[in-house]
């Protein structure tokens, strides 16, 4: 019974995780983070009992019994990875567009310019160093 | 008239002649001589059984400087001649010419003496049988080598060439010669027509003996005489004599040790029954029977055989166990609860003197004993006493039935022996109902205000119809909600009902459920009552984790096992805002601890593109 107990959570969070993650990828990020913190805070809300009882079923314990892993620690890290996933997906994805978008903004105001006043302070040359080797790596 | 009755009586005797002639022609096997008829050693009054003839010892004295002894001798038990006897210049005596003794010698008042009869007794048996043979012929018969040479008028010239070097002979019909005493060869008839001569070789016989010993059991009592029978066969082809049978035991008491046989014919079978009787034997043991046969030829050389036999004996007490079904009705054709069972034990002691016996007999847990208050007793046996316990036994529920073995335990020489009676394999079927009520709870750990399912469930184990009221109740502490606590009906043999029933926990605290009970009334009218167990439910009030675990704590390690598994929330307000709660803040927690360094990498960023 234990190891089909198992079975059954691990379906159950790996479809969580797969949806999760097809929003992300085709919807939004924000609609998934959404997705993730509101399905088992409504879980809980609407069948607190079941989803209680659901989250506090232990099926290991690690360490002679001192560790318990329960299904609460698997959303947890559940939650930690695909929140991880979808902050640094955002983060790189505004970070990648904005380098873009100021490359494309420098070679405007230097063509119309015609000139271009070398910059001796240090700002100046860290400035031109995420140009020229900015996050689209050209 | 007369004249040709004359010649058919002379015709009539012609011709039994030639009858005759053949048998009185194989006399030459027989041969007159003193025939060993076996060794004796005898005390003054004791006798010789010899064939016809019989030797007593009447006197031996021993005082004169050399011991002498009488020794008379019967013929078919008349009284024909006293002999003054000893072991030097008159050792020899012979009575008669039949009989003779010889005295080998008198050692405290013992006389040891050999007997011979005279007597012609077939000695020679046919080696190679009647043989034609013509002049160059060669017939062999072991190391022996017969030639004929010449056939004429005057005879047969035979060479016969053996150990003893080469012998020529003429030999006419029917005479023979005998080398050595060892080979015999004849001449039956010489045709002087064909010049065909026919020849035959003897050799001496042998006697051959074989033993065989039966019993008319091979299991016995203590203290009880064995059938012990030994068949003598002389398979040989001469006559054997002086037969002595003695018998030992290993154990046992051997009625007659020594038996004597004149003499045993060939092909002839001899019986010889011994009386044994076995040891007193608080175990059982095995017993060793052991024979000896010896008898001689006429020559007096020595034929042994030895034989043995074991048999198994049994303790002297014994205990037999007898159970007998009786029927309430003799028109009754199985065997109801209403009737009884009949235990008749029968303890028997062989030995030869009185034993106490702590006799103990066990009944399926089941029955009840009627007439006596345990199925104990001290019994006293005599010396070769029998005694008879016998009482009933009830049976008060339906089923199938065997009943051990009976003891007997008693004390023979600061030992303790126990026997057994014989296991009894009979199963003996008792007709009836038997109901069996089981209640059970789907969740045994409760909390507060949480439901659980009970389920009680009657069997009917018997083999017929029953009818029953069954009934539940529900304790304090608990709440009926939904279900059956009462059902009435009958139940077929082999049939279960089951009913079952909500309830919810109450109060913290265990609860004890109460017995179920099951109201039976058999076909027979008979009515008895069946209660199921009492399981305990465990109820909790506390919910939160934290309090959680510290009634976790509290709890029995049993319950602790299975609640750390499913932890099962009653009380849905509560949780739904404090597990929330819980649940958003770890998540915001999770999240803001992820976010530190995309926040501050965007800040940085920010910063430097401002």
């Amino acid at each position: 019974m234990e190891i089909l107990a198992f079975i059954g959570c691990a379906m159950l969070f790996i479809t969580f995780a797969l949806t999760v993650l097809f929003i992300l990828i085709k919807i939004s990020s924000r609609l998934a983070m959404l997705v993730l913190v509101a399905v088992p805070l409504f879980a809980v809300i609407i069948m607190p009992g079941t989803s209680v009882a659901f989250l506090s079923y232990e099926h290991f314990l690690f360490a002679k019994g001192l560790v318990p892993v329960n299904n609460f620690h698997i959303l947890l890290m559940m939650w930690s990875t695909l929140t991880g996933i979808i902050l640094y997906t955002e983060f790189l994805t505004w970070y990648l567009t904005k380098g873009k978008r100021r490359k494309e903004e420098i070679k405007a105001s230097d063509a119309s310019e015609g000139a271009h006043k070398d910059g001796n302070d240090i700002t100046s040359k860290i400035k031109e160093v995420f140009l020229k080797q900015g996050p689209s790596g050209k | 008239m007369a004249v040709r009755t004359l010649v058919v009586l002379i015709l009539a005797i012609a011709m039994l002649s030639a009858l005759v002639y053949p048998v009185s022609a194989y006399d030459i096997q027989y041969e007159s001589l003193w025939i060993f008829q076996g060794t004796y050693e005898l005390a003054a009054g004791n006798r010789a059984e010899l064939e016809g003839f019989t030797v007593k010892v009447h006197s031996v004295d021993m005082d004169s400087a050399e011991p002498s002894a009488i020794v008379l001798v019967y013929r078919n038990r008349d009284f024909k001649r006293s002999f003054f006897m000893d072991a030097s210049a008159n050792s020899e005596q012979v009575y008669d010419n039949e009989l003779k003794i010889n005295v080998l010698g008198i050692n405290s008042g013992i006389v040891s003496l050999e007997t011979y009869k005279q007597k012609s007794e077939r000695v020679w048996v046919t080696s190679v049988p009647k043989t034609n043979m013509k002049a160059g012929d060669t017939l062999e018969d072991g190391s022996y080598r017969i030639k004929l040479k010449e056939v004429g008028e005057s005879g047969a010239l035979v060479s016969i060439e053996g150990k003893n070097g080469v012998f020529e002979e003429t030999y006419q019909s029917g005479s023979y010669r005998k080398f050595a005493g060892e080979f015999m060869v004849r001449v039956i008839y010489i045709n002087q027509n064909t010049r065909d001569v026919s020849i035959e070789t003897f050799r001496p016989g042998a006697p051959a003996l074989t033993v065989d010993i039966l019993t008319d059991k091979i299991v016995y009592g203590s203290n009880e005489d064995i059938s012990y029978v030994l068949t003598l066969t002389n398979s040989g082809t001469i006559p054997l004599h002086g037969i002595t049978m003695t018998t030992g035991s290993s154990a046992g008491v051997v009625g007659e040790p020594k038996l004597q046989q004149a003499v045993l014919d060939p092909l002839k079978v001899k019986k010889f029954i011994v009386p044994v009787r076995t040891p007193v034997t608080p175990v059982t043991r095995n017993i060793l029977i052991e024979s000896q046969v010896t008898g001689y030829d006429y020559k007096g050389n020595a034929y042994s055989e030895p034989a043995s036999f074991e048999v198994q004996v049994r303790p002297y007490i014994s205990i037999e166990k007898k159970v007998e079904a009786v029927r309430k009705s003799p028109k009754d054709s199985e065997m109801g609860t209403d009737g009884h069972f009949m235990i008749t034990l029968t303890l028997k002691n062989t030995a030869g003197y009185r034993t106490t016996l702590e006799v103990r007999d066990e009944l399926p847990s089941s029955m009840i004993p009627q007439d006596v208050e345990r199925t104990e007793w001290t019994v006293l046996l005599d010396a070769g006493a029998t005694k008879v316990i016998s009482y009933t036994a009830k049976p008060t529920e339906a089923g199938s039935f065997t009943f051990r073995p009976a003891t007997a335990q008693w004390n023979d020489k600061g030992e303790t022996y126990i026997m057994e009676s014989s296991p009894l394999t009979d199963a003996f079927i008792v007709r009836g109902s038997k109901v069996i009520v089981e209640k059970s709870t789907v969740s045994s750990y409760l909390y507060t205000g949480e439901m659980t399912e009970i389920v009680v469930t009657a069997l009917n184990a018997g083999n017929s119809n029953v009818r029953i009221t069954l009934v539940d109740s529900v304790p304090e502490g608990l709440a009926l909600i939904s279900g059956q606590l009462l059902w009435e009906g009958d139940l077929e043999a082999g049939a279960s009902k089951k009913i079952s029933y909500v309830v919810k926990a109450g109060t913290a605290g265990n609860v004890m459920l109460p017995a179920a009970r099951a109201d039976c009334t058999d076909v027979e009218g008979k009515k008895y009552i069946a209660v199921s167990d009492t399981p305990v439910i465990y109820i909790d009030d506390v919910l939160t984790t934290e309090n959680n675990q510290i009634s976790n704590e509290a709890k029995p390690s049993s319950v602790n096992a299975q609640t750390s598994k499913t932890p099962d929330t009653g009380n849905a307000e509560l949780t739904r805002i404090e597990a929330a709660g819980f649940l958003l803040s770890a998540f915001i927690t999770l999240f803001s601890l992820l976010a530190i360094i995309p926040a501050l990498m965007y800040l940085a960023i920010r910063g430097v593109y401002r």
